[in-house]
């Protein structure tokens, strides 16, 4: 008796350390958000600045793309504030990497400070902001889901990926503030809503 | 070994075991600062993959990645494996228990590495891969009792499960959610390698899985081969034993059989001297015929003891040492032997040429253990004891380890690459007369044996024997 009941609060134990460490799977839901499949006329113009917002590897394949559509653009995955005054807009590739940060020397505070700056000068210099997120999470972690509420929430237009974990954030975002959201199937095809913001 | 230092021995190997399984738990907890930049170089793969748009660069970061999870994975695993199975919470439990335990332990672990380094780790793989682990840890460490071939298994089980994460295909079902894995399939995705990636992982993850289990049933089937053979041995050893005693038992009773036969001319001689004797009872005929009867009952005493084991007489204790002298090899110039007998020794009640042999197997052991001295000194001193007397045979050879000193009386050890079979036949020869024999050895310092002889006044019915031995003997003249 003794030993079975010894069993059931290991097998609790088990079960509540698995909900514990899978917590942010859990959250995932459809979104019901209404998006475009691509800007009708462009909002921002080039010479444009591709930076990351958390460090994840994300901030290439953005770059590559803005190549591949040859997007004047300049990549600073760690741009500061001054680096952007000559910019005319500033692409946000959001995703946080708790290892590229470390890659980088920076601490998640110094992040967050170097991307409020970012959209400061920016929203100063009338800059457009957009906002590229491919999702992707750390077990038992919201500081991915803070860099995209706070890129989030002050960008022009947002385009993220469908049935990633962060769509329902996206849409809630896009929402409140009346923002632009493209949501495309396969990372491909955020060239065709990527071009249409400065095409 | 005695039973105490057996317990702290034990002990000892419990505390290093226990040592090790900590050590090995806060090796893994810090593993990722220990390869920081192993980490990094990973990242740097990814990024050099999207720049090239070569996906072979993410096949590369998937391997890196890979190899130091399961090395992590593993490391924590062992760590508290050793720890776990080594204190008493694994008697104590079932084993479905200990699992339990042991699955919490090790996701705690993970988790908490996770949290504190900020380090991706891949729960569902990492889960499943334990399970496995510790499913084939309880088939092969009950066999082997090997921790590293469990570190072998394991190793392959938490590789293979850990290329689950980096294949798109199984994102649907919680693998590869954190910051990397994720980085190399959404990379992959991008540059069209989704097929590329997904048959990587199966390419890695199915040989490793099937090569755990083969590893494992290999391992297993080799322990229980080499417990066979050990079992062959040791009963290849008993028939072995048993065939030599069997001859040695032939060859005593043809040799009981010729001494028995003696017996008949002795007869004869000592009928036909008693003849001699009453027709010339005085003058040198008569005085030579009494020297052949003295002679005649010596010889028929000595067989009498040779054929008869439980015979026993009553002796004057110089009369043993005499003849044990009288038998003993002196002609080695590096031997030097210092002998000491007291007077008045007690008379003795012991079979005399049992005994004798037994004392000459105790001093032939003395004259051949090695030697570091420039000369052998044998000490043979004969003393009074309490109730009886002391043989003691002292050497300044090379001595025994303390740890076989008890192996000594079993039959067939040897140190010398002689028979084996001298000191349990001295021990039960000296116990068959009511003696005792005791040896303290210390390395490099010599061996002093002492063989207690009890007096002939402890025994009421020394008489027996001998009557027993007449018996025996009158029994054979009137058959003749």
């Amino acid at each position: 008796m003794k030993r079975n009941a010894f069993r059931v609060v290991l097998i609790i134990i088990l079960a509540l350390l698995l909900v514990l460490v899978n917590m942010p799977y859990t959250k995932k839901a459809e979104s019901m958000a209404f998006t475009l499949p691509g800007l009708p006329r462009p909002i921002a113009k080039v010479p444009a600045a591709i930076t990351s917002a958390g460090q994840s590897t994300d901030t290439y394949i953005i770059n590559d793309i803005s190549n591949q559509l040859m997007i004047r653009s300049f990549f600073m995955p760690q741009a500061e504030a001054e680096d952007i005054e000559d910019m005319n807009s500033i692409v946000f590739a959001v995703g946080y990497s708790s290892l590229g940060l470390k890659l980088q020397g920076l601490s998640y505070e110094d992040e967050k400070t170097r991307i409020e700056k970012l959209i400061n000068m920016a929203k100063n210099n009338k800059l457009t902001i957009i906002a590229v997120v491919l999702g992707g999470e750390q077990p038992n972690d919201d500081r991915n889901e803070n860099i995209i509420r706070l890129v989030g929430a002050k960008a022009d237009y947002i385009i993220g990926l469908k049935g990633s974990s962060s769509e329902e954030l996206l849409a809630d975002l896009a929402e409140n503030g009346n923002i632009p959201l493209t949501l495309v199937r396969k990372v491909k095809d955020i060239s065709v809503p990527f071009a249409s913001a400065f095409r | 070994m005695t039973a105490s230092q057996r317990k702290i021995n034990e002990s000892l190997y419990s505390k290093t075991i226990a040592a090790g399984g900590v050590l090995l738990i806060i090796t893994g907890m810090l593993f990722p600062a220990f390869f920081q930049n192993t980490w990094f170089n990973v990242i740097m793969k990814i990024r050099e993959a999207i720049t090239t748009g070569d996906s072979g660069h993410l096949i590369l970061a998937s391997a890196s990645l890979n190899s130091l999870c399961s090395i992590q994975s593993t490391v924590l695993f062992m760590g508290t494996i050793l720890l776990i199975f080594n204190t008493e919470l694994s008697s104590r439990l079932k084993s479905f228990d200990v699992f339990l335990v042991s699955l919490i332990s090790i996701v705690f672990l993970h988790w908490m590495d996770s949290l504190i380094f900020e380090m991706p780790w891949e729960p569902v793989s990492t889960l499943l891969a334990l399970i496995i682990s510790l499913f084939l840890f309880e088939k092969l460490f009950v066999e082997t009792y090997s921790f590293i071939q469990v570190f072998i298994v394991s190793v392959q089980v938490f590789f293979a499960f850990q290329w689950l994460n980096i294949m798109p295909c199984f994102s649907p079902y919680w693998f590869g959610k954190s910051d990397v894995p994720y980085s190399v399939k959404i990379s992959g995705i991008y540059l069209n390698a989704d097929t590329v990636l997904n048959f990587a992982g199966f390419a890695f993850f199915i040989p490793f899985i099937i090569s755990a289990f083969i590893t494992a049933t290999l391992f297993i089937s080799y322990s229980r081969n080499i417990q066979m053979m050990r079992e062959n041995h040791i009963k290849e050893n008993e028939i072995r034993d048993m065939r030599a005693k069997a001859l040695e038992n032939r060859i005593y009773q043809e040799v009981k059989s010729l001494v028995h036969d003696l017996k008949t001319p002795l007869v004869t001689i000592r009928g036909l001297n008693s003849l001699t004797l009453t027709e010339s009872a005085n003058g040198k005929l008569g005085e030579y015929s009494e020297r052949i009867e003295n002679s005649v009952a010596k010889m028929s005493d000595m067989i009498s003891s040779f054929l008869y084991e439980y015979s026993r007489q009553k002796l004057k204790a110089a009369d043993l040492i005499s003849y044990i002298r009288a038998q003993l090899p002196l002609e080695d110039e590096k031997i030097r032997f210092s002998i000491n007998i007291e007077e008045d020794l007690p008379d003795i009640y012991i079979n005399k040429i049992r005994i004798a042999r037994a004392v000459i197997n105790i001093l032939e052991n003395a004259i051949v253990v090695p030697c570091k001295h420039s000369y052998k000194l044998i000490n043979f001193d004969v003393r009074h004891a309490e109730k009886g007397i002391n043989i003691i045979v002292k050497d300044n050879g090379i001595g025994i380890e303390e740890s076989n000193l008890m192996k000594i009386w079993e039959i067939g050890y040897s140190s010398n690459n002689t028979s084996g079979l001298g000191l349990p036949f001295a021990k039960r020869i000296i116990e068959d007369n009511a003696g005792t024999i005791e040896v303290v050895s210390q390395r490099d310092y010599g061996t002093t044996v002492t063989i207690f002889l009890p007096s002939a006044d402890n025994f009421e019915d020394y008489g027996r024997g001998e009557e027993i031995e007449k018996k025996h003997y009158a029994g054979n003249c009137n058959n003749r």
